[in-house]
């Protein structure tokens, strides 16, 4: 394992096991601050595992998680999103029968205005908070090209649309990393490049970005370093031309 | 207006009032946060017991037949604020235990025979609630601020159920049309996604069945008090379902739809049912009204799952554009 | 320590009609991720076929084989006309659980409007008392004892050496896998439903036989406590229902004997409420495991 000068999060000995399937054994790495990391490996490596434990879905057997020196192993969901990890899921998880907007609205960091007292006390409370919202909302919506959709359910869009929406869901809060489960999944290949745009834009933007994909044209495009998972342990991190060139990792594709 | 009919009408207003009242309990759970809630008739009875144990005075007054917990007379309405209490804090413990990481329908199960076990347990501990008889006696609420007329004392309950009815109505639509209502919808919709955002969905979870649970216990209290009487027939473990066929029906989500689905699917099929053409005997009576019910349920989750009156969609945008089809609008920008 | 074994015998003629009715539960549920709550009201009706064939003069015997049809039929039926329909519509599990329901309440009460509410019996002897190594049965009692152990038995050999057997048996572990693998799904699944409706229908029928008086919601009521078997085991286990059978049936009895007689079913319910949210995946099931956290 690579140990880099300035990494957001180290992953130490991280291990799930399955009644006696180890899903996921000693893995260790290390993620750069502002880099756009691919997570690669044949089916079954244990990538989304890997993922799941990073973003507090899947409690793992042990090992550590520290973001920014702050260990995160084992705390639910919903507190590591706030400690500024976001994530996405192999089905876009857009919330169907709310608008594109309201999908954007649940992006912001949970605020005071969503609680039961202030929405008795009246619309005043939370009003002015809520514009200022969906301001930031709308501008995205530009950004992403999605404007005209805004008051259309989430569910009647396409795929490619849901996955921009649940990026740009991500995006809202500014978080300080952000996982990306198989991003390319149920996308028409006319949105690919709007998505692959997108992620680049928010490297560039100095996002770090963790992303697991099949597709290894765009990782090879994209992600610097690139760490390559199989049958549940790293076999390697580093650039994507080295993971080529690697015969563990050749054995490992032709073989998993 | 004869005596008779005076009655009937009062009777039918109150019914109303106190089916939309638990509906509307359950809209908050099921409709909007998608809470499976199989033990809801659980909160009703606890909030007419309670309610009913406050106002009945000790149990060893009125020759001592009934026996009970408790036993106050508190002057009106405090018998039916400490019911809401009760029936939040008894939300507040089925949920701690209940609301875990469990699929849907194994809560569900969960729940359901907890409401099985409730009904057991207080059919065979008399000192409870006085057991299978249940509680009779119970006082009408105007009683207690002096003596009024028959009439004068039902048509005072009845303002009270509407005003009840009224001010549960807005703090409904406070709630449901909220920043607050949207992460409760953002609950029923995606659980996973609503976590990534930094929300927990077992807390907002929690939170609505404390409403539910409390609301319940208000339609339970006003119910019990214009009745007169409570027990364990009232509150068998399939009731649950009468409010889960008002919401499909009415309309998921929606404060006005869920009100007309309880109009109808509480007061008006039992009153329909009268007109059928299958003679008088009550079981056949009773039996048509869950063959409805059910039928009800199945017809609406088949043609029109969203219920009469749906769920408004937010439109929240500001500037005013025609909304485009979503694949119209890949193809116009050729992304 | 008669008593005990008075209440140990109870207990086994018990565990033997819940293994009856779990087996089929939860081998539905198994293969049709359904939870089927209408299962009750398949075993009331069926046990009113085998009471009006036996108020027509025919052996009780033969009339439960006779209901074990109908029930199996009626339970296809319910699968065809109303369960799969919505399914293929898009009703997610939560839809599907009250569709279950419906069902239930409106067979039930359709029954309860013919009827009435009246309490009905069989005529049927006990039989003989047997003294079978210190407990006492009854002729009947050792017949249901005899059906739950044959019935279980072939239910289990079924889906080990049958093809269909081990179809079923993919289904409830990998269903895409097996579609993908050439498994006639339809047909499968309708095999699944015929079979838990007979298991329901001669459960139906050695329960009325059992506590001697029924009405036309006795099958629902007791739903419960074979939810509370089947859960126990580990739903989607026919094993594990059988096991799960005879500690509820075995606890409630002796629990009866020693405790509150009232209080019987509290204690399998306690059970199964305990369980179900300390191991939601029952004392004996991996599959169930994913099942019960998965969303």
């Amino acid at each position: 394992m690579t140990s880099h000068p300035d990494p957001l999060l180290v992953v130490e000995d991280l291990a799930k096991s399955y009644g006696g399937v180890h899903a996921v054994q000693n893995v260790s790495l290390s993620i750069p601050r502002g880099s756009l990391t691919g997570l690669i490996g044949p089916n079954g490596a244990g990538k989304s595992t890997v993922l799941g434990m990073i973003a507090g879905y899947i409690r793992p057997d042990r090992g550590t998680i520290e973001l920014d020196g702050e260990d995160i192993a084992g705390l639910p969901a919903h507190r590591v999103a706030r400690s500024g990890v976001t994530r996405t899921f192999q089905a876009a998880s857009v919330f169907n029968r709310m608008t594109v907007l309201e999908n954007l609205l649940l992006g912001v960091p949970p605020w005071k205005g969503e609680s039961i007292a202030s929405a008795l006390a009246g619309r005043r409370r939370w009003r002015n908070q809520e514009r200022a919202q969906l301001d930031h909302a709308e501008s995205l919506l530009e950004r992403l090209r999605l404007r005209a959709l805004a008051d259309t359910y989430a569910g009647e869009l396409s795929g490619g649309q849901k996955r921009l929406v649940e990026i740009g869901r991500a995006m809202m809060s500014r978080p300080h990393l952000m996982l990306l489960d198989e991003p390319m999944a149920g996308v028409s290949r006319t949105l690919a490049p709007v998505i692959e745009g997108l992620i680049a834009e928010l490297r560039e933007e100095g996002m770090t970005v963790v992303l697991i994909e099949h597709e290894l044209g765009l990782v090879e495009r994209l992600c610097s370093p690139v760490i390559v998972l199989a049958q549940g342990r790293v076999l390697m991190q580093g650039e994507m031309d080295e993971a080529r060139a690697d015969p563990e990792v050749r054995r490992a594709y032709l073989v998993g | 207006m004869s005596a008779a009919t005076q009655y009937y009408i009062a009777t039918i207003l109150v019914f109303i009032c106190v089916d939309v009242i638990a509906s509307w309990g359950l809209d908050i759970q099921f409709g909007v946060t998608g809470v499976l809630n199989f033990a809801y008739i659980l909160f009703q009875a606890f909030g007419a017991y309670v309610a009913a144990v406050l106002s009945l005075g000790s149990s060893s007054a009125n020759g001592g037949f009934q026996h009970y917990l408790v036993g106050l007379t508190l002057p009106f309405p405090l018998p039916i604020l400490g019911a809401m209490l009760a029936g939040a804090g008894l939300a507040a413990l089925v949920g701690l235990i209940t609301l875990r990481r469990l699929r849907s329908d194994y809560q569900a199960m969960v729940m359901l025979v907890i409401s099985v076990v409730a009904t057991i347990v207080v059919t065979s501990s008399i000192g409870l609630f006085n057991g299978s008889a249940g509680l009779s006696l119970i006082p009408n609420p105007a009683f207690t601020w002096g003596s009024f007329s028959r009439q004068t004392q039902t048509w005072f309950f009845v303002g009270f159920c509407v005003a009840c009815m009224l001010v549960v109505g807005l703090f409904m639509y406070a709630l449901v049309y909220s920043p607050f209502g949207r992460l409760l919808r953002g609950v029923r919709e995606n659980e996973a996604g609503i976590e990534a955002m930094g929300r927990s969905a077992t807390r907002a979870r929690l939170q609505v069945f404390v409403i539910g649970g409390a609301l319940a216990a208000l339609s339970g209290a006003l119910l019990a008090e214009f009745i007169g009487a409570w027990a364990p027939s009232e509150w068998l473990y399939p009731e649950t379902f009468v409010f889960f066929t008002a919401v499909i029906v009415g309309g998921r989500g929606s404060v006005s739809g869920v009100a007309l689905g309880a109009a109808l699917v509480g007061v008006g099929v039992q009153q329909a049912v009268q007109y059928l053409p299958i003679g008088s005997d009550p079981t056949v009576l009773a039996a048509m009204e869950w063959i409805i019910t059910g039928l009800l349920t199945l017809a609406f989750l088949w043609v029109r799952p969203q219920g009469l009156l749906p769920e408004r969609r937010r439109r929240l945008s500001r500037r005013t554009r025609p909304e485009m089809n979503a694949t119209a609008l890949e193809k116009a920008i050729g992304t | 320590m008669s008593e005990f074994v008075s209440a140990l015998g109870f207990g086994v003629v018990t565990a033997a009609i819940l293994a009856i009715s779990a087996v089929g539960f939860t081998l539905q549920f198994s293969v049709t991720n359904v939870f089927n709550l209408a299962f009750g009201s398949v075993m009331t009706i069926s046990g009113f076929v085998a009471y009006w064939l036996n108020q027509l003069g025919l052996d009780i015997w033969l009339a439960m084989g006779v209901a074990a049809l109908c029930g199996g039929l009626l339970s296809l039926a319910i699968n065809e006309l109303i369960y799969g329909p919505f399914i293929r519509h898009g009703l997610n599990l939560f839809g599907m659980v009250i569709v279950t329901i419906s069902v239930g309440l409106i067979a039930d009460h359709s029954l309860q409007a013919v009827v009435g509410p009246s309490f009905f019996s069989y005529n049927a002897p006990a039989g003989k008392a047997v003294n079978l190594a210190g407990f006492v049965l009854t002729r009947q009692e050792l017949i249901i004892i005899g059906i739950a152990i044959v019935l279980t038995g072939l239910v289990q050999v079924a889906l080990q050496r049958t093809r269909t057997g081990r179809a079923m048996r993919g289904l409830s572990v990998n269903p895409a896998l097996a579609r993908g693998c050439g498994v006639p799904v339809r047909r499968v699944i309708a095999i699944a439903w015929f079979v838990s409706g007979v298991l329901a229908a001669v459960g139906g029928v050695a329960l009325f036989l059992d506590i001697s008086t029924f009405t036309a919601t006795t099958g629902s009521e007791f739903l419960i406590v074979i939810i509370a078997a089947a859960v126990l085991g580990g739903v989607g286990s026919p094993r594990g229902a059988i096991l799960g059978a005879l500690v509820v049936g075995i606890v409630t009895e002796v629990g009866a004997a020693y405790w509150n007689p009232e209080l019987k079913d509290v204690l399998a319910f306690g059970v199964l409420i305990v369980v179900l949210l300390v191991r939601p995946q029952g004392l004996f099931s991996q599959l169930a495991t994913e099942r019960a956290l998965a969303r």
